[in-house]
C-alpha cells in the first residue's frame, strides 16, 4: 500500500497505478470504497461505509467545485475535476483528478468516483482556478 | 520545417504531447483545446486533435468506470461479497476484461447463492438438499462435493441418531413400565408386611397366653394331683377302717356266739332248777320263781345276741359295701392320677411346643423385619430407578423430538418401522 503513494510533507502524493474508486448512494452516503482509497484516506473500508462522501473533504475546496458536481451528476451527466482531499486525522492532504459516473444500481441512482493521479500543473492549476471561486 | 512557424512547431508538440500523456495516463486535461495556431491552416489539425480528443476521453471515461466497476467488485470480492456484477466496457480490451468479468461474476455468485440456499436449508434442519455440481471442477466442484458429503454424513449421523432415540425410547418405556411395576409391588408387598407383623404381634400375644395359660394349667394339674393322691390316701384308710371294722364285727360275733351259748346253757340249767324246784316242793316254790326269772333273763340275753348279732351282720354288710367302695375310689383315683399324669405331659407339650413357638415366632419376626427393611429399600429404589428411567424418558422424547425437527433423507422410513 505504500507504493500507492508517496509522503512530501503534509500532502500525500498518488502513484501513477493509484486508483481510488467508490461508489454512493443518491445523497452521498459511501456504499463501497476500495482498498487504494481506504489507504490512502486513513480508513478502513468499514469506517467509509455509511459515512457521507465529504468526510473526506478538504476545508480548501471551495462550495462552488461541489455544486458544480452534484449539478452535473444530478442530470445524469459525468463530472470532471480536481479535489483536494484530507485524511482521516486531518493532518494531511492528497489531490486527484476525479470522474464521477451516475449509474443505476438495482433501480436507483448511485455514483461512482474514479480518482487518479493529476500532474503537477494540474493541480497548480487547480489551486489558482479555486481561489477564484 | 515545411514553412512551419517555430512558435506554431511549439505549439504543435506541445498538443501532441498532452495528447499522448493523456493516451497513456499520465495526463488528465488537454490544455489546448482553445489554443490557435498563427497559421490558420493550421488550425484544422487543432480542430482535428479537439475532436479526436473529445471521442478518445469519451472511451477513455466508460473504460474508467469500467475500470473502477471492477475494481470495487473485486474488492468486495476480496472482502467476501460475491454478488453479480453487469460491467460493460466501450469496446476496448477493457470490455473484453469486462464482459468475461460479468460471466464470472454471475457463475460465482450463482454457484455461491445455492451453496447458501443449501446451507441455509441445512441450518433450518432440512438436509435433504444437494447441490448439483454440473460440469464443474477443480475448487468450486470439490467445495460443492464437500457440501453434498457433509449433508451425507449429517444425514447418515441423524438417522442413526433417530434409530437410536426411537430404540431409547422404547427401552425407556419398557424400563419405565417395570419400574412402575416393581415399584407397585414394593409398596404392596411392604403393606402386606405391615399386615404381616401386625399378625406376628397378635400371635406372639397369643402364644404368650397359651404359654401362661399351660403354666396355669401345669400348676392346676399338680394341685390336682396333690388333692387326688390325698383321696388316695383316705381310701387307703377308709378301707383299712374297714376290715378293721369287719375284724370287730367278727369279734362281736364271736362273742355273741358265747353269749347265745351261755343263754342256751342258761335256759337249761333254768329248766333244771324248775324241775329240782319242783320236786322240792313248797320248799322249791321260791326257787322256781327265781329259777323261772333266770329263764327270762337268758331268754332276753338269747334275743339281745339274735339283734346284736343281726346288727352285727348289719355292720359286715355295710362294710364290705365300704370296702368295695374305698376300693372303688382307690382305683378311681388311680385313674385320676394317670389322667393328671398324662395332662401334666401334655401341659408340658403345650408349654414346650408354645416355648419353641415362641422362638420361631422371634425368627420369623426377625425375617419379617429384615424383609420390611429390604422391601423399603427396593422401594427406594425402585422409586429412584423409577425416576430416572423416567427421566431417560423425557432425555429419549428430548433426542425424538429434537431430531423429528430435522428433515432429512431416509427419515421416514425409520419412523414407518
Amino acid at each position: 500500500m505504500s507504493n500507492i503513494f508517496t509522503t512530501n510533507g503534509a500532502e500525500r502524493i498518488l502513484s501513477d497505478k493509484a486508483f481510488l474508486v467508490s461508489e454512493t448512494d443518491e445523497k452521498g452516503i459511501i456504499v463501497f470504497a476500495n482498498d487504494d482509497f481506504c489507504s490512502i484516506a486513513d480508513y478502513r473500508v468499514e469506517e467509509l461505509i455509511g459515512k457521507p462522501h465529504n468526510i473526506v473533504r478538504h476545508p480548501d475546496m471551495p462550495r462552488a467545485a461541489f455544486k458544480d458536481l452534484w449539478d452535473t451528476v444530478k442530470t445524469g451527466k459525468t463530472w470532471t475535476g480536481f479535489v483536494k482531499n484530507k485524511t482521516s486525522s486531518g493532518n494531511q492532504y492528497y489531490w486527484v483528478y476525479a470522474t464521477v459516473y451516475p449509474i443505476m444500481r438495482e433501480g436507483r441512482r448511485h455514483y461512482i468516483s474514479c480518482r487518479r493521479k493529476p500532474t503537477a500543473d494540474e493541480i497548480e492549476s487547480a489551486i489558482a482556478l479555486y481561489k477564484t471561486l | 520545417m515545411f514553412g512551419i512557424k517555430s512558435t506554431d512547431l511549439h505549439l504543435l508538440e506541445a498538443m501532441i504531447n498532452d495528447l499522448f500523456d493523456i493516451a497513456e495516463g499520465r495526463r488528465n486535461r488537454y490544455r489546448y483545446a482553445k489554443s490557435t495556431f498563427n497559421d490558420s491552416k493550421m488550425d484544422k489539425i487543432a480542430l482535428l486533435i479537439n475532436q479526436r480528443l473529445s471521442a478518445m476521453t469519451e472511451a477513455k471515461q466508460k473504460d474508467m468506470l469500467a475500470m473502477g466497476e471492477l475494481i470495487l467488485a473485486l474488492d468486495q470480492m476480496k472482502s467476501g461479497v460475491f454478488k453479480p456484477t453487469s460491467i460493460e466496457g466501450y469496446g476496448s480490451e477493457v470490455s473484453v476484461i469486462a464482459s468475461s468479468f460479468s460471466a464470472f461474476s454471475l457463475l460465482l455468485s450463482q454457484r455461491f447463492d445455492e451453496i447458501v440456499k443449501i446451507l441455509s436449508a441445512y441450518s433450518a434442519n432440512d438436509f435433504t438438499g444437494r447441490i448439483d455440481r454440473g460440469n464443474l471442477h477443480g475448487e468450486m466442484a470439490s467445495l460443492i462435493d464437500g457440501v453434498n458429503k457433509l449433508a451425507t454424513e449429517i444425514t447418515h449421523m441423524l438417522s442413526t441418531s433417530l434409530q437410536n432415540g426411537l430404540n431409547l425410547q422404547n427401552e425407556a418405556s419398557s424400563l419405565r413400565l417395570a419400574m412402575d411395576q416393581l415399584s407397585n409391588a414394593s409398596n404392596e408387598q411392604a403393606a402386606n408386611l405391615e399386615e404381616t407383623a401386625a399378625a406376628m404381634e397378635e400371635m406372639t400375644s397369643n402364644v404368650q397366653q397359651n404359654a401362661q395359660k399351660a403354666n396355669d394349667m401345669a400348676r392346676m394339674a399338680s394341685q390336682t394331683d396333690e388333692s387326688a393322691k390325698q383321696g388316695a390316701r383316705l381310701a387307703n384308710r377308709t378301707s383299712s377302717a374297714m376290715t378293721e371294722i369287719q375284724e370287730a364285727t367278727q369279734s362281736i360275733n364271736n362273742a355273741v356266739a358265747i353269749i347265745e351259748n351261755i343263754a342256751f346253757q342258761t335256759n337249761i340249767l333254768s329248766l333244771n332248777a324248775a324241775v329240782e324246784a319242783a320236786t322240792a316242793g313248797e320248799a322249791g316254790k321260791g326257787f322256781a320263781v327265781v329259777a323261772q326269772e333266770v329263764r327270762n333273763l337268758a331268754n332276753r340275753s338269747a334275743d339281745a345276741a339274735k339283734e346284736i348279732k343281726a346288727l352285727a351282720e348289719q355292720a359286715a354288710s355295710k362294710s364290705n359295701e365300704g370296702m368295695s367302695i374305698a376300693n372303688e375310689l382307690t382305683r378311681g383315683f388311680e385313674v385320676i392320677a394317670e389322667k393328671i399324669e398324662q395332662t401334666t405331659m401334655l401341659v408340658q407339650d403345650v408349654s414346650n411346643a408354645s416355648r419353641e413357638q415362641m422362638q420361631g415366632i422371634g425368627q420369623i419376626n426377625t425375617a419379617v423385619t429384615q424383609l420390611d427393611q429390604m422391601t423399603q429399600e427396593n422401594a427406594k429404589i425402585a422409586a429412584n430407578v423409577s425416576e430416572t428411567s423416567r427421566e431417560i424418558q423425557e432425555l429419549s422424547d428430548e433426542i425424538y423430538r429434537e431430531i423429528e425437527t430435522k428433515q432429512f433423507v431416509g427419515k421416514s422410513e425409520i419412523l414407518r418401522h
